[in-house]
């Protein structure tokens, strides 16, 4: 299946005063055309920086893309000057962010900032554009668009904000749409509702999209595969069918213990001991190392690669060295 | 609406507390109290009555149509119908190129997305916000003077007879309003790029310019109109300054040279129009402020605005 997306080895980090915080230490990863990839992890791990490099929109002036390859459709986007990603940016690749309240400006009328995209990509004119942006609201089933075009952000809901945020995300009809926690901030009628909205537009816009949350009800539901980051490094990579009965990393396994079960009745329910590491060191050894129940005496040692266990599932566990050295060699340096 | 109506009717108390403290402070005589160091007693030589009598009387004057009159049986009106224009024209000018130059000053200034800010520029602005506007002007007339000398007439250092009269009084008065709005512009640009809706506007695709024209600078101009209520309290004061030493007939010239001579009454009648002068334009300034502001104007559609 043909790449829309091709990330390799990406750092990202951020430079504060004598500190430099590692946020995205290495990171690789694809998404294919028409692929659904979940980017899952605790708060800190590097979700969100990862998605603002591939937007090129990592905040000034204390954020930097050190070193790697975004290739979308072949082409580096890290080769790419600031005119030129202005013209990817909403247009080819879009995205959606966290917080729908804060993300729109408060003194543009909804409207306007719907057809913004179309008027600055499109090169539409204003009629045109706005006949665009009315259809695009009644798309993603804004009651009244009409009367919303003419609307102020603070005279929507939250809910209602981030459907807006979905049409103008989706209303140059990229290849690439990036949810980064968009469903966060709502409440689960809301996020259904939202869910079910982007894969109907999915389907209708052949698009791929790249979900970044830490819900790991909303990986099921929709994903086509799971990237698990922790620490600014991929620990885990696999096919969605797999992360039920066979994940493998520690973490993703905590994770997945985290999740609470209706039928289960518990006094306390389970939560990964330990805190997110400091980032403002680089790791030597596994990120994971130091809250890692299954932790081993080589983990004080060696930092795991990524490695392939089997089709399509990646993994950096030293756990796996075994299996690992079996299939590839010596991975464990 | 009812807001409206009760701002303007809090102005007018303003403006008559105003007005009965300055009657009291120019038409009092200065003897009014007396201390007798002998018997260690303080005696007021003017009672209640007295005090009465003078405001009442200044206030008659006021509304007998033409404001009193001046030693020469010209009414205050007429006498200032002439005067008035020239203040305003200075007011006017000086807000207005403090206004532009403000502006582009703090778009030049503002960090935006950039690692650092320009240290350099940021000090012009610092310098020009401490300067007084006494020495600036004093250093234009010399400047003027130093240009006469070598044979170059460039522009009256002081009267009021043409236009050109008018540049440096005004250059000097908008010195400091300038450099408060390219503060004000700088401060408010900086931290409007850093809010999330800036970064949502990158994401759809808008260049660097029109992220700054139209989600940063139509986002700040409610803050920086805002600002111009103490702008305008400085303007004001700084006239008195400027006028006097550019010996230029504006209100604030009027209303200190007619007290040192003793026509307190056209005094009163200079203090009295700048005052009004300073609770319109902050009227119209509120007005302003709230009309270029979109989400209050739809507020107030709606009628859920207070």
């Amino acid at each position: 299946m043909e790449k829309i997306l091709d990330i390799k080895d990406l750092k990202t980090y951020f430079y504060i005063d004598d500190k430099v915080v590692h946020a995205v230490d290495g990171v690789s990863f694809s998404i294919n055309m028409g692929e659904i990839v979940s980017i899952i992890g605790e708060s800190g791990s590097g979700k969100s920086v990862t998605a603002y490099s591939i937007m090129g929109i990592i905040p000034k002036p204390y954020g930097k893309i050190k070193s790697g390859r975004i290739l979308f459709k072949g082409e580096d986007l890290l080769q790419k000057s600031e005119k030129e990603l202005t013209k990817i940016r909403g247009n080819k690749i879009s995205i959606v962010y966290q917080e729908p309240m804060n993300s729109l400006n408060p003194r543009l009328k909804i409207g306007y900032q719907l057809m913004e995209c179309l008027m600055i990509h499109k090169k539409m004119k204003r009629k045109e554009a706005r006949k665009n942006a009315i259809e695009m609201l009644k798309i993603v089933n804004i009651p009244d668009p009409e009367k919303r075009y003419n609307s102020y952000p603070y005279e929507l809901s939250g809910g209602m904000i981030q459907k807006v945020m979905i049409a103008m995300a989706l209303i140059c009809k990229p290849d690439l749409l990036i949810l980064d926690e968009a469903t966060t901030a709502l409440d689960v009628t809301t996020q259904a509702e939202i869910l079910s909205l982007v894969e109907e537009l999915k389907q209708k816009y052949n698009m791929s999209i790249l979900l970044i949350t830490h819900d790991l009800g909303i990986v099921n539901q929709i994903a086509d595969r799971v990237i698990v980051m922790y620490g600014g490094k991929v620990l885990e990579s696999l096919p969605i069918n797999e992360i039920t009965k066979e994940v493998l990393h520690p973490y993703t396994i905590g994770l997945m213990k985290c999740i609470p079960k209706i039928e289960e009745k518990k006094d306390v329910l389970y939560s990964i001991k330990g805190y997110i590491p400091d980032l403002n060191s680089r790791f030597e050894l596994c990120p994971f190392h130091e809250r890692c129940e299954k932790k081993v005496e080589i983990c004080d040692n060696y930092m795991p690669k990524l490695v392939e266990i089997k089709k399509d599932h990646l993994v950096r566990c030293l756990l796996y060295s075994e299996e690992v050295e079996k299939n590839y060699g010596n991975a464990s340096n | 609406m009812k807001d409206i109506i009760l701002k303007v009717i809090s102005k007018i108390i303003y403006i008559f507390i105003f007005l009965n403290f300055l009657i009291l402070v120019i038409i009092i005589p200065e003897d009014w109290l007396f201390y007798d160091y002998n018997g260690g007693k303080l005696y007021m030589t003017m009672d209640k009555r007295d005090f009465l009598h003078i405001i009442k009387h200044c206030y008659k004057s006021i509304f007998d149509g033409g404001l009193g009159t001046t030693v020469r049986g010209e009414t205050i009106w007429n006498y200032m119908k002439p005067i008035i224009p020239k203040s305003l024209i200075l007011i006017f000018l000086s807000l207005a190129i403090s206004l532009v130059l403000g502006i582009l000053k703090g778009i030049l200034d503002s960090r935006k997305d950039r690692e650092r800010r320009s240290t350099i520029k940021l000090m012009t602005t610092v310098i020009g916000l401490s300067f007084p506007e006494i020495f600036i002007g004093v250093l234009l007339q010399s400047f003027m003077v130093w240009l006469y000398r070598k044979g170059i007439k460039a522009l009256p250092v002081g009267g009021y007879r043409s236009f050109k009269h008018i540049i440096l009084p005004t250059i000097t008065l908008s010195l400091f309003p300038t450099m408060y709005i390219a503060r004000v512009t700088s401060l408010t640009i900086d931290d409007i790029y850093s809010k999330e809706y800036i970064r949502t506007a990158i994401g759809k695709g808008a260049s660097r310019r029109r992220v700054l024209y139209i989600h940063v600078l139509k986002q700040a101009l409610p803050k920086i109109i805002g600002s111009f209520s103490y702008i305008l309290s400085t303007l004001i004061a700084n006239l008195v300054v400027v006028e006097y030493l550019f010996y230029y007939p504006g209100l604030a010239y009027v209303m200190l040279f007619k007290y040192s001579i003793g026509e307190k009454s056209v005094a009163i009648g200079a203090a009295l129009f700048l005052s009004i002068t300073y609770f319109a334009l902050k009227l119209i300034i509120k007005f302003l402020a709230f009309f270029i502001d979109p989400i209050k104007r739809s507020k107030l559609r709606m009628g859920g605005i207070r």
